[in-house]
């Protein structure tokens, strides 16, 4: 550029003229514009910094609100669930252990404790339509030994809470009957395809049990104990009955 | 001016995000509490040692039987008292078969019924004076 007083030649960064030395109004002008612009800049910077800054802040929380929402429906998904989780676990580890577990039924079967099998049974969760064949051929001895475990414990609350009487005939009465219906009723389900070796013996054995019981404890003669098999649940009930008040 | 006017409204979102996570963190603690317990409830199969002394002590020694064979199927272990009263549902289960196989002939479960009774009576420690009342209350001389 030139300079405006001497007409020589000088630059935007020249603030006053090299040849006469006067003052370079453009170069003045110049440094108050980069000096604005240079601030405007930095504004527009920390305006850019501050704005980025807050939307990262709002997007990291947005990820947080997202992750503490998928946890926690998870969570109260697999609460509310807990049981069936459990009954699975329960079931795999019991098709796992299996050869195990057909070992401990026999030996529960063989020594004639069938209050241990119910509980053994229980523990596992099995079910028969998710059991494998192998412990599906125990099902009819299982179902009956969940009834035995009722009648079992029915006679000796009778037999030492006579004060419960009422309550305890009642169910007394409905176990039996179930104990009997389950063991009798060859319909079922669960006796589909399994070889009567498997539980007709054992039933002959539980019922020996109960007769037994019945004697000893709610003093029945041998030919009542004999007969409850082939009563109704009616009769039945009307001799428990009959047995206690005469008691009294 | 519009800047300050757009980040005030951005302090104002952060500040409701900020209230939110809060809530949900506090939810977060809820339901992680609830499938704790659960799942607690769930895996603590059978009875605690404590149920079992009440039975002793109420003499209900019948309900014990049963007790005792869920947690053994759920594999339940106590400590060494805790086995005396799982010896006592034992001899209770053992005595009540006894007498009825006694009263009816059956000598060869009676004697069987007859040698769980001693196993157990072994077992029974401390606690052995129960062996004469479960004795008392079946009948058994």
């Amino acid at each position: 550029m030139k300079c405006e007083f001497c007409n020589g030649n000088m630059s935007l960064e020249d603030l006053h003229c090299p040849h006469c030395g006067q003052i370079n109004k453009h170069a003045q002008q110049h440094i108050k514009a980069m000096k604005r612009y240079q601030g405007e800049f930095n504004e527009t910077k920390e305006d850019v910094i501050t704005v980025t800054k807050k939307y990262s802040q709002i997007t990291v929380r947005c990820i947080i609100i997202v992750v503490l929402l998928i946890a926690s429906i998870v969570l109260a998904v697999l609460g509310s669930n807990a049981y069936s989780i459990c009954r699975d676990m329960n079931r795999k580890k019991a098709e796992k252990n299996k050869e195990e577990n057909i070992k401990k039924i026999e030996a529960f079967i063989e020594d004639e404790d069938f209050m241990a099998l119910n509980s053994f049974f229980e523990s596992t969760d099995l079910d028969f339509y998710d059991a494998s064949e192998e412990y599906a051929r125990y099902y009819p001895v299982q179902m009956v030994a969940r009834q035995y475990t009722g009648v079992y414990g029915y006679i000796m609350s009778i037999y030492e809470n006579p004060e419960n009487i009422e309550w305890s005939l009642d169910n007394l009465s409905q176990e039996l009957t179930y104990f009997y219906k389950y063991m009798d009723d060859r319909e079922r389900y669960y006796f589909r395809d399994v070889d009567p070796v498997y539980y007709e013996d054992t039933f002959e054995v539980m019922d020996t049990h109960i007769k037994q019981l019945f004697m000893a404890y709610l003093g029945f003669t041998k030919e009542e104990a004999e007969g409850l098999r082939e009563l109704s649940e009616a009769k039945r009930m009307v001799l428990l009955e009959e047995k206690f008040e005469n008691a009294e | 001016m519009q800047n300050k006017i757009k980040q005030k409204r951005q302090d104002i979102k952060i500040i409701i995000l900020n209230v939110v996570i809060g809530v949900l963190v506090f939810f977060l603690l809820i339901t992680g509490i609830y499938a704790l317990e659960e799942f607690s409830y769930e895996f603590d199969n059978g009875y605690k040692e404590d149920i079992f002394l009440y039975r002793i002590k109420d003499g209900r020694y019948n309900e014990m039987v049963r007790m005792y064979h869920e947690n053994e199927a759920y594999g339940k272990e106590f400590d060494e008292e805790g086995q005396e009263y799982y010896a006592i549902a034992k001899y209770y289960e053992a005595a009540s078969f006894y007498k009825a196989f006694l009263e009816a002939g059956d000598t060869q479960r009676m004697e069987r019924y007859l040698d769980k009774m001693e196993d157990a009576a072994e077992d029974m420690g401390a606690m052995v004076f129960v062996k004469d009342k479960i004795d008392e209350k079946l009948g058994i001389q």
